[in-house]
């Protein structure tokens, strides 16, 4: 190990974190000081935030890998790629946000600091070297999101789903925390590093309670991910809570979960993964198949979305599944889990600005399908918009969602899982259905939709499509990006 | 005093564990199942310190404080969560909370 980094200079490397808990911290006491909030000064000091911790993990990027606070945290590649996705993924939320709480009569300062903690721990979960980090990283991002699904008190929607989130949250934390206690009993460390020389060395001495761990984990990081069959909280709480919330937990939350899981199946388990793989693929499998055909049967476009974000965790299951069985270096493939996720990530953000118009004048969100009749002709700009992100997600060309795909199942077969490559497929197939239906009803429906004007949320949605665009036709450099941060963490 | 071995460490913590599991499985009051989950930490708790002890190591301990720290701040939101849930609907039934549903 040699010796170990001052605090001060893990301080510095981890600076992205603490800039977020600082402003946390800030704009708590601020909200406690000002009432009413002022929204702009809050929203505008949230933005920047944000925006400044990306510039930060920028100019981190390109160095090589280093470990902070004793080898708690890894800053390297795939850290900073995922960290780089979560942070967009919170800045295009609180884009949509500020005129959304202010339509459903939300006006409280306590948002933007919650986001903020959220984002942090989202941040240590993408760079976390270790267990305990992870499942404290998890725990921080959790907590911060039970509170902001019940952020509207009066809601009993939205506190409803705060308190299935919290509960399954809370269960799904614990399994995973067993897991934790059962890996560290085999291994007699929670370091992943360690972890995966005790298991290069033949496994311990408890190969029994080593498996038992690693099924635990599994399980937690199922619920965590919502794969099948740990998915069934996501369709209510993604209803219920607000929009913006909703947004940020169908992209920034996943975006972490699925990082913090690549990291222990790929940097961790990589040695046992055969022990792995098998429940992997099922899981994997189920998901895609679950998660695309309930999403058929659905007529609110939140819950559209949260089973799409299901079949989504599939996909990128099937990534994880693939690059631990190995061989999808050699097809050029590897870096398909981290340039899904991004796409994953902007269809998803630039969906959900539109669906953040979709509030009544009471202050009530209504998202049902039938309430985008009409919008081709009444709101050009909007269909247009949401029809690239749909388009994206259904996986069609020339958006940054089939390039994705692409790489996606090339990757699958390149490491031998055909079978796991055409159950995807079917999914996909079935997935089409349910992308192209809100299409129809924007084009193909008279209608008079009643959308409320907002002019952030429309930045939202142009940037994303653009670059859901542009990063169709052009891949090329983020693939780069992508394939260096995977190779980081394999090593 | 005879020190006490790993295993009967785990089993203890196995049946807190489950019976954790059981009654968030089967429980309908929001605030018993809120006290299953916490049964369940604690048995991951009893876990650590098992192990800890085991290897000689120290860092077992200490992830039993971290983690009863991470369940207190859980408690303070869960609990607020239920009391909001008990403003709105006058009740902490889980079986009434079917608003949603596709």
């Amino acid at each position: 190990m040699g010796s170990a980094p001052p605090v001060l200079d893990s301080v510095i490397l981890a600076a992205p974190l603490m800039l977020l808990a600082l402003m946390g911290v800030v704009l708590m006491v601020a909200a406690a000081v000002f009432r009413p909030m002022p929204r702009l000064p809050f929203w505008g000091a949230s933005c920047l935030t944000v925006a400044t911790t990306l510039v930060l993990v920028a100019l981190g990027s390109g160095k090589p890998a280093t470990e902070a606070f004793s080898g708690m945290l890894r800053i390297d590649a795939y850290g900073n790629f995922f960290a780089a996705v979560v942070l967009v993924s919170g800045l295009f939320s609180l884009l949509i946000s500020d005129s959304y709480m202010e339509r459903i009569g939300v006006r409280v300062g306590e948002f933007y600091s919650l986001v903020l903690f959220a984002l942090c721990g989202m941040l240590g979960m993408v760079y976390s070297n270790d267990l305990m980090m992870t499942f404290i990283s998890l725990e921080v991002m959790s907590i911060a999101v039970y509170v902001l699904c019940a952020i509207k008190r009066s809601d009993d929607r939205a506190v409803e789903s705060g308190f299935k989130y919290f509960i399954l949250g809370a269960f799904s934390s614990a399994i995973l925390l067993y897991g934790v206690a059962f890996v560290y009993g085999a291994t007699g460390s929670t370091a992943l590093p360690a972890i995966a020389h005790t298991l290069r060395e033949g496994g311990g001495e408890a190969a029994g309670i080593l498996a038992l761990g690693g099924a635990l984990l599994l399980v937690g990081f199922g619920f965590k991910v919502a794969s099948v069959p740990f998915h069934m909280w996501a369709p209510d709480v993604y209803q219920g809570a607000p929009t913006a919330v909703t947004a940020l937990m169908a992209s920034g939350v996943k975006a972490a979960s699925i990082a913090a899981f690549g990291r222990v199946v790929i940097g961790a388990m990589g040695d046992d993964a055969s022990n792995w793989n098998g429940a992997l693929w099922w899981m994997a499998a189920a998901t895609m198949l679950v998660g695309n055909l309930a999403a058929l049967a659905q007529n609110d476009l939140k819950r559209i979305f949260a089973y799409s974000g299901i079949a989504h965790a599939g996909y990128l299951m099937m990534a994880l599944s693939s690059v631990a069985a190995g061989g999808a270096a050699e097809n050029g493939a590897i870096g398909s889990l981290a340039f899904y996720m991004l796409a994953y990530v902007l269809m998803n953000a630039g969906a959900f600005a539109v669906l953040a118009l979709m509030t009544t004048s009471e202050g009530d969100d209504a998202t049902d399908i039938d309430r985008l009749a009409g919008l081709g002709r009444s709101h050009p700009f909007l269909a247009a918009g949401l029809s690239v992100c749909l388009i994206s997600l259904a996986g069609l060309p020339p958006t940054m969602g089939f390039i994705g795909k692409f790489y996606l199942f090339s990757a699958a077969i390149g490491a031998g899982e055909v079978g796991l490559a055409f159950v995807g497929a079917i999914g996909a197939a079935a997935g089409v259905y349910y992308y192209l239906r809100p299409m129809v009803y924007m084009y193909m429906r008279e209608g008079s939709p009643d959308m409320a004007v907002d002019g952030r949320a429309r930045l939202a949605l142009g940037l994303t499509s653009a670059l859901l665009l542009i990063f169709g036709l052009m891949p090329s450099a983020i693939l780069q990006w992508a394939n260096a941060s995977m190779a980081s963490v394999l090593g | 005093m005879e020190a006490v071995g790993l295993v009967p460490v785990l089993a203890i913590s196995a049946i807190l564990f489950t019976l954790g599991v059981i009654g968030v499985l089967a429980r309908k009051n929001a605030l018993i199942v809120f006290m299953s989950v916490e049964l369940m930490l604690n048995a991951v708790n009893l876990a650590f310190v098992g192990f800890s002890r085991q290897h000689a190591a120290l860092d077992g301990h200490v992830f039993a404080i971290l983690v009863m720290a991470v369940a207190a701040a859980e408690a303070a939101v869960g609990l607020a969560l239920v009391i909001l849930l008990f403003r709105n609907r006058v009740t902490v039934k889980l079986d009434d909370l079917d608003r949603m549903r596709g």
